[in-house]
């Protein structure tokens, strides 16, 4: 039971610091490309990066990068350095804050290596096309772009075959610019460590559903790094290994994320990363924890049957097909009905008693309609939601006081029914 | 039809252009498809009007936002936002239907949006993002045949090959008269305004096909027309600033004639309320359909699509020095992310070959041009010192 537990519990995850070795070591590697003859490519969070991985290419993802500035606190600098070059505040906070470490080469990691070249899925937003677009014009390096249609509907065989045949294209666009051969075992080789990262990925936030969770979304942010950004590699695996023990560890000892978890909330869209540390706090002063995101989320369900395919078709082709459909159907790409359906039952399965949508002015795709979106889950479930109106990185977006006034009172009113 | 009777005839339309819907639907009792986007002009409105069914561009209106905010944050475009409002307050009623082609994110969840508030039938169309790989052609030519099929269904109109043939050189008939005055007002600055010109492109959208063409055959100079019939005083060709416009609209209209009454004369546009809508043809080839998608493939670049990346800053050079334009003015709606991601880059290359460029940041609903006539003289005037300086430093 979470009411016996010693309020002086450390809930800090020890896995943290390993976390950050990884990450750092990630950088370093894409720093010395370089010198150590390899090619680096940037690429957005939803691209498949199983294919660099198999051509040996380091993959940097300016997302994660923009996100660590924002963390640390230096995002609004960078933001502020684009808009002085002439990009406009309301474009998205992670594309000005590129454009700021591109202009500045100030980072937590000195600004990121210079790309050989790009690769951009609009599977999570068309903006990364253009945000792409103007990286390509400043480096003079060639893009590549992936287009993953919106799903306004289901998942049409046409799509998936439209998306394979552009996997091809990138195959050999790989080739050309590398001198290499696309090589079949090593991709496959590759797939098969993404599938064991997001099996612990999703074992990792399946440990929320305990109560009390043992870690809350906030943690899950922090440590949602290596999936992103290190999928297909070995180090990934196994740093997902150890947080996973670490959280067993927790539900063994009955030990919470929050002292006292009362209410159990769902996180709709991207964090406030310049305000991670802040919200944290004050949510667990009032009891309440974040048990699950859809963003997080996201990145569960790449499930491509590699295992099973010994015995079937092995052609790239067919490959290309399976692994085209994971990455069409991030939450983002889907209609407001298939939302609907995944949030309501992630409600069920976390045992959630509210949800909490950030409206990210950044994040056009994610956000607009949130309030349409909210209204049917209620309606359907009969549980409330909150929509907060804040920016993933641009801190001029977000009126913390009043924001938090909001939410004090959705709470309090939650503990009224 | 006199030239004077065929610019009030548009006029009207642009002002009350549900009106003019309206008269066609209880002179036909065909059916209403209302088209949705940023550049509503991307809905295959050949394969709408094969079906029988008369394709509507809306475009949003001048009119503040109040039931939309329920469901759309301020930080979607004015021409979202305005949209919306249009639908749930019953401005919209004369459509039987939408349909949006895709071109943008805030466009993409609109048509969400639209749907889960809405009870009329609603139609996607996803293009392509990507155009220029072989994927794209034959992926874009599905999406065109199951179009094909949803607005079969829906208005219970079979279409033929040869029916969607004759649309296509219905409205290829109308773009080549637009086009044809387009190229004559770059060189007769008498011949049409600004504002006219973009009312006419407008109107397009909102009159049957056969009307509009003749409605622009009207405009050209033919026998008969006096030029003292145009409404604006104008001083000599040879004060004017020759000038460029570019982006998807130049919105609220009323700034162009704020940029003809600084001095302006707009010698050429690739806007997409403008030359980037009549500027090609569908191909008659073979199939139908597979013109349609030829067409699309190879439309002149718009910055919701990605072809090249650094292929909008050298057309539109090209573009201003054919025109001879010494400076171009870039319209761009507030929060338009495909626009503001072009602009800084494209006003680099412009103004380091010599070519200034003004970017004018706009809302539908907030029709204020008091800032804006400011920067547009500052703008005309300094461009007309430098083309002074040039032609002194020339002599």
């Amino acid at each position: 039971m979470a009411m016996t537990e010693k309020p002086s519990v450390d809930r800090r995850l020890r896995s943290y610091s390993k976390m950050r070795e990884v990450m750092a070591i990630h950088y370093i590697t894409a720093k010395n490309a370089v010198h150590n003859n390899q090619r680096v490519a940037w690429l957005t969070s939803g691209a498949p990066v199983e294919f660099l991985h198999a051509m040996d290419i380091i993959p940097v993802y300016p997302e994660n990068h923009a996100a660590m500035c924002a963390a640390q606190r230096m995002a609004l600098e960078l933001q502020q350095a684009a808009e002085e070059r002439g990009y406009s505040t309301d474009l998205c906070s992670y594309a000005r804050t590129d454009f700021g470490q591109i202009a500045t080469g100030k980072s937590p990691v000195m600004g990121l290596p210079k790309p050989d070249f790009l690769f951009a899925c609009n599977n999570i937003c068309t903006t990364v096309v253009k945000w792409y677009e103007v990286v390509s014009r400043v480096y003079q390096v060639p893009l590549f772009v992936l287009d993953m249609p919106f799903l306004h509907s289901g998942l049409e065989e046409p799509i998936v075959e439209y998306v394979a045949r552009q996997m091809n294209e990138f195959v050999r666009f790989l080739e050309e610019r590398t001198g290499r051969t696309f090589d079949r075992e090593r991709f496959l080789a590759v797939l098969l460590k993404t599938m064991e990262a997001v099996r612990l990925w999703e074992e990792i936030l399946d440990a929320c559903i305990h109560r009390p969770s043992p870690m809350s979304c906030f943690d899950a942010f922090i440590h949602m790094g290596p999936i992103v950004a290190l999928r297909g590699t070995q180090e990934c695996i196994d740093y997902y290994r150890v947080l996973k023990e670490e959280l067993l560890e927790r539900i063994q000892q009955g030990i919470g994320a929050v002292p006292e978890e009362r209410h159990r909330l769902l996180w709709d869209n991207l964090p406030i990363w310049f305000n991670l540390r802040e919200l944290s706090e004050k949510l667990s002063e009032w009891k309440a924890c974040l048990v699950a995101a859809t963003y997080t989320s996201s990145w569960c369900g790449m499930m491509v049957p590699v295992e099973s395919y010994q015995d079937m078709d092995l052609s790239l082709d067919t490959l290309f097909r399976e692994l085209a459909k994971p990455y069409l159907t991030p939450f983002i790409n889907r209609g407001f009905p298939e939302r609907v359906r995944i949030l309501k039952e992630m409600l069920a399965r976390y045992n959630a008693d509210g949800f909490l949508m950030h409206s990210d002015r950044s994040c056009k795709p994610y956000s607009l309609g949130q309030y349409v979106v909210r209204d049917l889950v209620t309606r359907e479930t009969g549980i409330p939601g909150l929509v907060i109106e804040a920016d993933m990185n641009d801190p001029r977006q977000y009126a913390e006081a009043p924001t938090l006034n909001r939410i004090q009172a959705y709470l309090e009113s939650l503990a009224g029914r | 039809m006199h030239r004077q009777a065929a610019l009030q005839r548009i006029s009207r339309v642009v002002q009350k252009p549900l009106e003019a819907v309206l008269e066609w639907k209880e002179r036909t009792g065909g059916k209403v498809m209302g088209c949705l986007s940023c550049m509503p002009f991307f809905a295959p409105e050949e394969l709408v009007h094969a079906a029988g069914m008369l394709p509507v561009g809306i475009w949003g209106a001048e009119i503040p936002v109040s039931r939309a905010d329920a469901k759309i944050q301020s930080f979607a475009c004015s021409m979202a936002r305005t949209s919306l409002e249009m639908g749930l307050s019953g401005m919209l009623g004369v459509c039987d239907g939408f349909l949006f082609p895709s071109t943008c994110d805030a466009f993409q969840n609109l048509s969400e949006i639209w749907r889960a508030s809405m009870d009329a039938p609603c139609f996607e169309v996803v293009f392509p993002k990507q155009v220029s790989r072989p994927s794209a052609v034959s992926f874009l030519l599905h999406q065109l045949t199951s179009l094909q099929r949803d607005l079969e269904a829906f208005s219970g109109v079979t279409i033929s090959p040869q029916a969607l043939r004759r649309s296509c050189r219905l409205y290829n008939e109308n773009r080549t008269q637009m086009r044809g005055l387009d190229h004559l007002r770059a060189k007769d600055v008498s011949l049409v305004t600004a504002r006219q010109m973009a009312e006419l492109v407008l109107a397009s959208s909102y009159l049957p096909r056969e009307e509009h063409t003749s409605l622009t055959r009207s405009l050209l100079p033919g026998a008969g027309q006096k030029e003292t019939e145009i409404g604006v005083a104008r001083k000599p060709e040879s004060d004017r600033v020759r000038l460029l416009l570019s982006g998807v609209m130049p919105r609220p209209l009323a700034i162009l004639p704020v940029l003809e009454s600084a001095g302006a004369w707009i010698v050429g546009d690739d806007l997409g309320l403008g030359s980037l809508y009549y500027s090609l043809d569908i191909p008659d080839q073979g199939d139908p359909l597979a013109d349609l998608a030829q067409a699309y493939l190879h439309y002149p670049l718009c910055s919701t699509v990605h072809r090249d990346a650094g292929e909008r800053s050298e057309s539109l050079l090209a573009r201003a020095r054919k025109a001879e334009a010494a400076g171009v003015v870039l319209f761009a709606l507030k929060f338009c992310e495909p626009e503001f991601f072009d602009y800084p880059q494209v006003k680099e290359r412009l103004e380091s070959e010599g070519v200034p460029v003004l970017l004018l940041e706009t809302e539908l609903g907030t029709a204020e041009t008091g800032s804006v006539r400011t920067r547009v003289e500052a703008f005309v005037e300094s461009l007309r010192a430098r083309t002074c300086d040039t032609a002194r430093a020339r002599s």
